[in-house]
């Protein structure tokens, strides 16, 4: 019974998941930038030129990867945000602290390409009727009410198990407003109602390129939120001896 | 391979068929968001430890001269680091098994 | 615990905060002021014409509503944290979130009810057509517990800061969106002649879901707050 939850517990040591994360890490590296190179060149040079979008379809390859991946944040944080309810795991805070403002700047990047595209596309920099756009911004705002909890509340394990209760509950709310964002667009869906689907009937070329961004950018993810979860136990543990020992050698 | 790329010359490229500043500008963004992502990550890190060995340091000196621990008291200080026992529970939980 | 004790104590509670809430009128007058306020400003800042009042009526209102509920809801928790009276609740061996529910039930008879008996006034000085009339005041009964549980949580989470600021705005606001989105179609629906059972069923399917989980998250927020 011990032997199996081993890991787990271990999971919830933050010294076991920097050691574990300094061998990972160059693999994470290597691979990120080998998706990354392949998916730029790839959409930079080799993708096909859209016969209605001309080379604006290359903002899509960029944007699709960027919106996809952003969905995953409010998800991981109510993970993370359970994870610290019920067994307290310090660790699963440190994520989901840093989590938050990588999501805020991931939504905020999509609203921003979305919005480039959009003003060849659509011809307006902003389409209240693109539901995506507008379940996205109440995202971003979302994730701008926690991060701004978490720096109300002055003390740590209080701020971390608010901030975890509020991730859970939001999780729960941006499921509810995609549907009823989605559900509003359908009915007030005025004379041009142009989707981002328009880029779809690209074949494949544009799909195999758009997987391997989105490849690239929850590599990337994965580096920065390691990164900054490192540096989050760093300083948390910084009277740990094995902190200070890294600490001289790291010279 | 090259046969692939879809410019003819390095203007082309650059031109974008028209869509310049869309085009580049959200490559331009996205850069920037990925660089600024892991640099400032990998900066922060430097200066905690800069700052980790230096109240080592000065730690050290007054050990020496035999005062209280004035190193774990300034690093109470802080922030994120009030919360220290319940930050020991899992290291407990971990040593346990 | 038996079951009447239970009942007892829910029905205390919620007496309890009747009888506060009319000893502190003005945290409960004046958002009602500023909900009037706020929509009497729309035909100054937007247009006074009919024609264009009647489109925006009953999304004026919802929006003045969710001001105004944001207003209200900052005292909802503040004088039982200030006089240890939560600090009872959380011991007492009533289960956390009936309690919580009662408080809920209370603040919105004296915070949401006013709003909701003056709304057809008011859609009248905004020219909504009289067939919208039924329809915004059922989607304001179904809507408004739901705003109020939604903020209560944000409260309970923000419940012992000394400067809570606007933190309970940003977070609560933006998880209304859907309540908003409905409450303005079913109205819409209806002035275009259609029926707004639809909207006002998926918002009372957001009522039964908040009234389901809540008060539950509220009750877990004050044992976070409280520590």
């Amino acid at each position: 019974m011990a032997g199996r939850w081993q890991w787990f517990h271990r999971l919830g040591s933050p010294k076991w998941f920097y050691e574990k994360t300094t061998r990972w890490l160059p693999w994470l590296w290597g691979a990120m930038a080998l998706f990354l190179t392949v998916g730029l060149v790839w959409a930079l040079l080799f993708l096909p030129e859209d016969y209605q979008q001309g080379h604006t379809s290359r903002i899509l390859v960029v944007h699709v990867a960027v919106a996809g991946t952003s969905l995953s944040f409010f998800p991981l944080m109510a993970v993370a945000g359970t994870v610290t309810l019920v067994w307290r795991m310090k660790l699963a805070d440190m994520v989901a602290k840093n989590a938050a403002p990588l999501g805020a700047w991931f939504s905020f990047l999509t609203l921003a390409t979305g919005s480039i595209w959009g003003s060849v596309s659509w011809g307006t920099w902003w389409e209240w009727t693109d539901s995506r756009l507008v379940s996205m911004l109440f995202q971003f705002f979302l994730l701008l009410g926690v991060i701004s909890l978490r720096a109300a509340i002055e003390n740590a394990e209080t701020a971390a198990r608010a901030c975890a209760l509020l991730s859970i509950v939001g999780c729960i709310n941006v499921v509810v407003i995609k549907y009823s964002v989605d559900w509003w667009n359908t009915l007030h869906q005025p004379s041009s109602p142009i989707s981002m689907e328009v880029g779809s009937p690209n074949g494949p070329e544009f799909w195999v390129a758009t997987v391997v961004m989105i490849v690239a950018v929850y590599l990337f993810l994965a580096v920065s939120l390691i990164l900054a979860t490192r540096n989050e136990i760093l300083q948390r543990e910084s009277r740990a001896q094995w902190v200070r020992e890294l600490a001289l050698e790291a010279r | 391979m090259l046969d692939g790329i879809q410019f003819n010359s390095l203007g082309e490229f650059l031109a974008m068929g028209g869509y310049a500043f869309n085009v580049w500008s959200v490559y331009a963004l996205f850069a920037i968001f990925l660089l600024a992502n892991l640099a400032l990550p990998l900066r922060k890190r430097r200066r905690i430890l800069r700052e980790q060995r230096r109240r080592l340091a000065a730690g050290a000196g007054q050990e020496e001269a035999g005062t209280a621990d004035r190193a774990g008291w300034e690093v109470s200080q802080e922030p994120g680091v009030q919360a220290s026992g319940w930050e020991k529970r899992n290291d407990e939980a971990a040593s346990a098994q | 615990m038996s079951g009447t004790n239970i009942g007892t104590a829910f029905l205390a509670t919620l007496k309890r905060d009747l009888l506060i809430s009319l000893k502190r009128r003005n945290d409960i007058l004046n958002p009602f002021m500023f909900f009037i306020i706020v929509v009497s400003l729309f035909p100054i800042g937007v247009s006074p014409e009919s024609a264009m009042l009647r489109q925006i009526a009953a999304g004026v209102i919802w929006i003045a509503v969710l001001l105004a509920s944001m207003l209200s809801m900052d005292s909802l928790y503040r004088s039982d944290y200030e006089d240890g009276t939560l600090e009872q609740l959380l011991l007492s061996s009533v289960p956390l979130y009936l309690l919580v529910f009662a408080k809920n039930i209370a603040h919105w008879l004296v915070s949401g009810l006013p709003v909701i008996l003056v709304s057809p006034l008011l859609a009248y000085m905004l020219a909504l057509p009289s067939e919208g009339y039924m329809t915004l005041v059922a989607s304001l009964l179904l809507g408004t517990p739901v705003v109020g549980m939604l903020g209560s949580i944000a409260v309970a989470l923000t419940v012992g800061l000394g400067s809570r600021g606007l933190i309970l705005a940003v977070i609560t606001v933006p998880m209304s969106v859907p309540v908003l989105i409905f409450g303005t179609l079913a109205v819409q629906n209806a002035l275009a002649g259609g029926s707004p059972l639809g909207y006002l069923a998926l918002l009372g399917a957001m009522l039964a879901l908040t009234i389901s989980l809540a008060p539950l998250a509220t009750a877990a927020a004050l044992r976070i707050s409280m520590n």
